[in-house]
Order: C-alpha cells, then structure tokens, then sequence
C-alpha cells in the first residue's frame, strides 16, 4: 500500500463504511464462532476439528453439499441464460414485467411454497393427474419426496438470482456492437459466440457465484422436498445448533466451510469478478472486450473459413427456429416460475378450515383472518421497515466499496472482496448464534437497530457481487468522457454512471432486500417482544399445522408487487415535467 | 419491591402451612399471585397458542394484574445460547422433555418456587412429577395415524401393522431421524421388530436401522415437522403413518378423517422452566404457579387435546372430552413413556443418546443413498 496515489486513498476509503460494518457486524460474530469451535468444557480443544476430520459422514455430507450447489449452479445458468437473453434481445418492452414476475417465488414463505410443489408433483397432484387423464401414464409418476424434487425447489427459488444479474448484464451491451459484428461479415451464430456471449460473461459469473453461494446454505428445500439422502452441510450444522446445542462443532463445521469455499472463490476469482488492473480488466482491455475483440474475433473468423462457414451453416440451420424455441422456453420457464404461486393463489381463497388442494370451495374468510390479527400486521410493517431499511444502508455502502474495488488499485483488495461475499458462504444459523453474542455484548439485544445491521450484512453480498459484475467491465471511457467535458466526479457518475447501472442498482437492492424480508433463522437469535418479524409469526402458525392464512400473506405480497409495477406505467402516461438532457 | 414480594411469599407459606381449614388454602395461594409488571412468555403459536391465550394468561392477566407477553417459541439450542449470552428469551420457557435433562445438568435453570403452589397441586403431578426445576407442561403422544376409509374394514392397531405391508398396503411416514428424541422412530422401529416396552432403553442403534430398512422403500416422506405428519395423510401422499394425537385432532376437527390407534402411542412432555438470568422471575414463578391449577389445565385440554399435567385436572374436563386425552385413564397404560435419562446419558461411545441418534441417522441416510 506504500506506493499508493492520491486517487488510489481516495478510492480506498470508499471501502471505509462497509469495513466498519463488516468488522462490527460480521468479523466480531466470526471470531465468536471462530472462538466456540476451539473450546470445549471451558478450556481450548481441537475436539471438534479432530471429530469432524475422523468421520467419514462429515466429508461424505460436505462433498454431496458442493456437488448439489454446483449441480443446482449449472442448472439455473443453462435455463436462465436463454430466458435473460430472450427478454433482453425479443422482449424488451415487456422486461420490467417479466423481470418482476420472475421474483414472485420469494413472495412466499418456504413451508407454503413447497406444499405448493407437492400439490403440483405429488402423487395425486397436477401433472400426474394431468399426465393420466391423457392417457400418457397409468401409473402416477415420483416427481417429489426424491432429488427431482430437491432440484425443482432449489432451481425454482434461486433462478431468479441467475436471471437478474444476467439480463442486467445483457442490457448493457450496446446494440451498435452487434451491428459492427454483422458488418464485418459474422452471421447470427458467430456474432453471437464472439461478441455476445462475452460481453454478458460478467452477468453470468455474477450469477452463477451467487447462485452457488446461496445454495451451499440450502436445506429447507431438499428436506422438504427431496429423498432423505439429499442431506446438505447446512441441515447437520442447523441440527448441531438447534436440538443438539452442539455449538463447538457446527461452528467447527462452518469455519471448514467458510475455508474451504474462500479458498475456491479465491482460486475462481478472476472469473467471477474483475478488478482494476488484472489482466482481463484493465481499462485498455475493457475497452477491447467491449470494441475491438468482436472486429477482432470477427475478422479472426474471416480468416478461418471452415470455422466461419460452420458457424455460420450452425447459425443459418438455427436461425429460423432460434426465435421460437427461444419464446418457446421463455413461457415454459415462467410457467414453472409462476405455477406454485398459482396454487398458494387458490389456497388463500380457500373456504376450507385447513390446508387441502384443490379447494372444495372459495371464500375470503382466510384474507379476513389476517385483518384481523393486529400481531401479523404488526410483523408485517417491522418486517418492512427493517429490510428497507437494511436495503437502503446495504446499497449505500456497498456500491462505494464496488467502486473502491473496481477502480481503485492496493493491496489486499481480493481479500477484502472475500470478507464482503463472506457473509454469504456461513450458514445463516451460525451468522446468528454469532451475530446475537456480538450484540448482547454491544448492548443491543432485541433492539431493532440489532435487526438492521443484521439484515445490512446479510445484503452486502449482493450488492457487491452484482455492482462489481456490473463496473468491471464497465466502458470507463464514458465517464472520462463525462469528465473532459467538464463535469465533476459526481455529477459524471449520476448522469453517465447511475443511468447505465440501474437495471444492477434495482437488482442489488431487490436482492438485499429479499435476503432481509425472507430470514428466519437469524430472527429468530435476534427477537425480543420489540421485535418480532413477519416471517417469525408464520414459522410460529405453521410448524405444528399449515393454514392458509401463510398462503394469504404471500398473495398480499404479489398484490404489493402488481401495484409497484403498474405505478411506473401510469407515470409514463402522465405527461413528463422536466426532460432530462443526455449526451 | 422486592421486600414486599418476599413478605407476601412469607404469609402465603405461612398461611398454607398454618392451621388453615384445607378449603381455604387453594383461595390464599391465588391471592398470593398478585403482582406487577410483566413476565415475557413463551408462545407456540396456532391453535396451541390460542389455548394458551385463552386459559392461561387472559386469567392469570386478569387475577394477578401482571402483563403477560407472549414470545415466539425458539428452539432449544437458541434458547440455551440465549441464556449462556445472560439474556434468555423468555421469562418462562418451554422446553422440550428431551432437551430439559441437559438444561438442568447445567445449571441453566432457576429452581421452581413450590411456595406459591397449592400443595395439593403438585402431588396431581402423578404421571410426570413436577421436579426442583421443571414443571411438565402437558403430555403428548406419537402414535399410529392412518386413513380411516383405506382401512375401513381393519384399522392398524400397533407399529407392527404399519411395517405389515400385507394387510396395510399403501405409502408410509414416519419422522426424519433427524427429530432425536421427539420424532421416536427409533423406538417405534424397535416395537415394531418385536421389542417388549421395557426392554426398549437402552436403544439397540443397529436393530432399529434394521427395523428402518425393512420399511424403507414403501416411506414416501420421512417427515420433518409435525405439520407435515399430518398434511402428508390429508394430501393422501401417505396413508398410514406417526403423528401426535394432538395435530391429528387438530386436523379432524377441520374435516379430515384420521384414524389413530393408542397402543404403543410414545408418551413424551414439554415442561415450562424459568431459565437462568430471566429478568421477570418473580412474575415467572406466579405465573407457572397459576399453570398447576386444575382449573386452567382443564380449559385447555378442552381448547386442543394434550393431556393436562395435574391429573385434578380431569375433575373439570367432561367425560367425552377425557376420553380423547391421551393421559386419559383408559387409554394411558397402553401407552409407553419416552425414557428422557437415556436420551440424555451418555453411552460408551461418549455420546448421548440425542446425538447417537442423529449420528446414526446421518450414516444411514448416506450409507442407502
């Protein structure tokens, strides 16, 4: 760090905010845990290192946690990437929309969801029924309690992580680009495979990291869903906490983890995020990734005329079907993104006392039952206000740390991207064992400020895994532009920067956001009788009996998220104020 | 304050052990409840929670004044991490019997104050006894649950018929051994190989994941909350399967129709404790002490059906009602009382039998993936 400029200090304490979060809110609860699994009966011990590393299930469990995680990665990158791109090249006008419906599956608590998947893949269930009735199938299929199942839940709540970072990504590319390609003589295919595809690398990497990251913390999902064998790292460490009290070794367990994935985020790093001044991502080369390579690559092509022409053979053969298959997957995806939602639509309209589907009839007793209840109301607004709240600070101190990041060139700066993604690879359980020592130590135990540095570091990792996709390959020039003109850094960086990253922005923040409204572990750590969160008081409904009133509240929420949609429309309609002038 | 509690604590002994007419000892220990301030409850929320509302701390609320708080259940790991903070969730807790041995070992829990109780009260304790640190909360069994229409014509009467795949054809469930102690399967499976009740502890690990593999093929779901017992039989993914009494009632009085047979049912309690550091004691104590009246214990085995603690209780609960109790005097002998002190002993490998159970559990998964 010696030699560094003026600039580089500047940029480095942009990392400031986030630093001083990350070490109160998160590196304090790591050395707890930390701490926890050397000690055992009071004294310092390597028992739980020494159980854990003598027993096979242990690796046997932690293998199977990786391999479903990356299985679950590399699902939701083949059937995401044809989706973004479809909405990103076909679809354009209709991306909000879609973009939002794709977030629906976070509208619902996870005990209702995958009852919801059940009644669709259960024995008597929708599709066999379905599949029956055509005369397809005599027999009814096994389409959940098995790791079908597992997949399906997992696939279905984390696609959305893929999708977003990616179609951000694919908006970015500039459409002139793909012109110039055509231009130099690249047909669809090729232009395609050279100028496409790597400029929306970034959106993919960004995607696939928090796709794996999430899933490694799985396991509500495959236990509720899948074959018992489907059994991951973060249900033995969640059983060593909760019913065993065993504290040593899970957290034991999660520091293997948080070493063993840090090392492999370590190892990947280059292709998840880039950073000022590796190779891939100097501003020279950003510029070349982003107008000379497709010439380049194109006329490369041009030069090989067996490729070109194979390309182009593949391309011309695909050409006329490219458009339909691609809708065609398009719908059957949003299908099965939207089809639980449609079941949890019908069982909060149920008149039935308990959960049953279908429904033998309809009624709005079960929406009456939540007006009611002045707790769920009550959960419901600290429940909002909080992850708001948690959201806002999360982008507010997560996007000068991308940027530091991004821009800025010192030392150790791989190392502090891990310490932001971090908070993502511990189990959230652990998170919270550590997080509630930390704040009753602090003073701040059930505090609601106790809930939103809790949810602020759970967010960040987000934030910085889709803005740092977003400026690592982001065309600086524009912004030097911006300043040769004239402007002074922030000005540039809200008229040139901002515009340019929004779909990132609104994607960080729904995300950090979501991560916030949806826990329930950590809650849990943290509640007090000033304090108690919406996702709490269904956990506490259902674990004995499954009401509809749950199903009701996810129903509440997708009105929610209809109504933001539509506001935005009915702006455009209404005649502009000011006209904003852009270069 | 606390002067003055402790004087009120004084007369209320006094009064009980002095020559008072027995009638009138039961009216001057609840006087003896008065108080102020608040006491933060656990709550379990659902139907459960409404019974606790509706005859617990409404009167206790109304009679002593005190405020009552209801807190979101946590489970039992959370709950001892809470108080190793020295900051406890609640004031008074509930704690499953399986967890309660390890909570009292270490000297998590502050002794009961029997002092506002009416002596009367604690002797009722007959099937769980109220102990130095735990009172029993209510009583609960797993037991065999199966759809009434499938066997119409011959109902499943013991954990032997739901491995008899002859007679009792269709999809099984039983609870994911990850449940320990409160899902039974491992005591189940050993019933249902032929082991005699009292020779189920200590639990032969080997013979009960042998019992297991017989079944294996025909569990359509292992489950893993009691809510899924049950909703796995009103779906029909499974028809024959555990559950506890309670949720099949539950579920019945909403429609379905769940038949479950007592015999072998797995008898096993939640206790309510006052943990260590709790900053309400007083008022915990008061309010644990108002729980032990057959009165109240009786109100709320009318609202969801686990038995009462205090068997005085059932001098207040009508004889139908009774009879779906599961400490209802008919049907308790044919019931087994889970053994907690095994659960909680550590055996030769140096484990308890908690931990034994979701260590065997995690190899069997993994060995018969």
């Amino acid at each position: 760090m010696g030699g560094m400029t003026g600039r580089d200090r500047q940029r480095a304490a942009l990392l400031l905010p986030a630093l001083l979060l990350l070490a109160l809110g998160f590196l304090a609860p790591l050395a707890t845990v930390a701490w926890t699994s050397l000690r055992r009966a009071g004294h310092f011990s390597l028992a739980a290192y020494a159980e854990i590393l003598a027993s096979p299930v242990f690796l046997d469990i932690l293998l199977r946690t990786l391999w479903m995680a990356v299985l679950v990665t590399a699902l939701c990158a083949a059937l995401g990437y044809p989706f973004a791109y479809c909405v990103a090249t076909r679809a354009r006008r209709h991306a909000g929309l879609i973009m939002a419906l794709v977030t629906v599956p976070y509208l619902t608590s996870i005990l209702i969801r995958s009852y919801a998947w059940v009644a669709i893949l259960g024995g008597g269930g929708l599709v066999n029924r379905t599949l029956i009735a055509l005369g397809l199938i005599e027999d009814p299929l096994q389409l959940v309690f098995n790791s079908f199942g597992s997949y399906v839940g997992m696939v279905h709540i984390l696609l959305p992580m893929m999708v977003l970072p990616l179609y951000a990504a694919m908006r970015r590319i500039d459409g002139a680009l793909l012109l110039a390609g055509r231009g130099l003589g690249g047909g669809p295919m090729p232009v395609f495979v050279t100028v496409f595809l790597p400029l929306s690398l970034p959106g993919l990497a960004a995607g696939s990291a928090l796709v794996f990251l999430s899933a490694l913390g799985f396991y509500i999902a495959p236990a509720l869903l899948g074959a018992p064998g489907d059994y991951m790292l973060a249900q033995a460490i969640e059983v060593r906490v909760a019913t065993l009290a065993e504290f040593d070794v899970a957290a034991g367990l999660s520091c293997i983890l948080l070493v063993l994935v840090g090392g492999f985020l370590m190892l990947f790093r280059r292709r998840i995020v880039s950073l000022a001044d590796d190779p891939a991502s100097t501003p020279a080369r950003v510029v070349g990734v982003a107008g000379l390579r497709p010439a380049c690559a194109a006329s490369a092509i041009g030069a090989v005329p067996g490729l070109r022409a194979a390309l182009n053979a593949m391309g011309d053969a695909v050409a006329p079907l490219a458009g339909p298959l691609l809708h065609l997957h398009g719908a059957a995806l949003l299908v099965f993104m939207l089809a639980p939602m449609l079941v949890v639509v019908l069982i909060a309209c149920s008149s039935a006392p308990y959960l049953t589907f279908p429904p033998p009839g309809y009624s709005w007793r079960w929406f009456m039952a939540l007006l009611d209840d002045a707790n769920w109301l009550e959960a419901a607004w600290f429940s909002l206000t909080v992850s708001t709240a948690a959201a806002v600070a999360a982008l507010a101190i997560g996007t000068p740390f991308a940027f530091g990041l991004a821009r800025g060139r010192f030392g150790g700066r791989r190392l502090l991207w891990l310490l932001a993604v971090s908070p993502m690879i511990l189990p959230h359980i652990v998170i919270g064992l550590g997080l509630f020592f930390t704040f009753v130590a602090l003073g701040l135990n059930g505090h609601p400020v106790s809930f939103w540095l809790a949810y602020t570091v759970i967010g960040l990792p987000y934030v910085v895994i889709i803005l740092l996709s977003a400026l690592g390959r982001f065309d600086v020039d524009l912004e030097r532009a911006a300043a040769n003109l004239g402007a002074a850094p922030m000005t540039a960086f809200r008229t040139v920067t901002l515009p340019l990253l929004a779909a990132s922005f609104v994607t960080a923040f729904l995300f950090a956001f979501l991560s916030g409204f949806d826990d329930l572990i950590i809650g849990l750590f943290l509640s007090s009788p000033r304090g108690t969160t919406l996702a709490i008081r269904m956990w506490e409904d259902i674990r004995l009996e499954i009401s509809p009133k749950t199903a009701v509240v996810g129903v509440v929420q997708l009105g929610v998220l209809l109504v933001a949609m539509t506001l935005p429309m009915l702006r455009t309609m209404l005649p502009r104020r000011r006209v904003r002038t852009e270069a | 304050m606390r002067l003055d509690l402790s004087r009120r604590r004084l007369l209320a002994t006094a009064a009980l052990s002095g020559a008072v007419a027995g009638l009138a000892r039961p009216a001057i220990a609840q006087n003896s409840l008065r108080g102020t301030g608040s006491v933060i409850v656990h709550f379990g929320g659902g139907s459960m929670g409404e019974a606790q509302r509706i005859a617990y701390s409404e009167p206790f609320q109304a009679e002593t004044g005190i405020r009552v708080i209801h807190q979101a259940g946590v489970a039992a790991g959370v709950q001892r991490a809470a108080i190793l903070a020295g900051a406890p969730k609640h004031d008074v807790a509930n704690i499953s019997g399986g967890s309660m041995a390890a909570f009292e070992q270490d000297g998590l829990l502050q002794p009961v104050d029997y002092g506002y109780w009416a002596p009367q009260n604690r002797a009722g304790y007959d099937l769980v006894p109220a102990s130095q640190f735990n009172v029993p909360a209510m009583l609960y069994s797993m037991v065999v649950a199966f759809d009434q229409q499938r066997y119409a014509s011959r109902a499943p009467e013991s954990w032997a018929d739901l491995w008899n795949l002859r007679d009792f054809p269709g999809r099984r469930t039983l609870a994911a051994g990850t449940n320990a102690a409160d899902g039974a399967s491992y005591e189940i499976a050993l019933l249902a190989d032929g082991v005699k009740p009292e020779d189920l502890y200590p639990i032969d690990w080997e013979r009960a994941l042998r019992s297991l593999d017989r079944l294996r093929a025909d569990v359509v779901k292992w489950w893993a909350n009691g809510a899924e017992s049950v909703q796995l039989q009103v779906d029909r993914q499974a028809t024959i399967g555990s559950a506890w009494n309670g949720r099949i009632d539950g579920a019945n009085e909403q429609g379905a129709r769940i038949g479950k047979s007592w015999n072998q049912g797995i008898l096993q309690w939640a206790g309510w404790a006052i943990p260590r550091g709790a900053t309400n004691s007083e008022n915990a104590q008061k309010y644990i002490a108002f729980m032990s009246r057959p009165e109240p214990q009786a109100r709320f085995s009318e609202i969801i059906t686990y038995g009462p603690t205090n068997a005085l209780a059932f001098n207040h609960i009508p004889a139908e009602r009774a009879a779906l109790l599961p400490t209802a005097p008919a049907v308790k002998d044919r019931q087994i009382v889970q053994n907690y002190t095994f659960w909680n002993t550590v055996d030769a490998s140096g484990q308890t039998g908690l931990r034994r159970a979701i260590a065997e559990w995690e190899r069997w998964i993994a060995a018969r993936r």
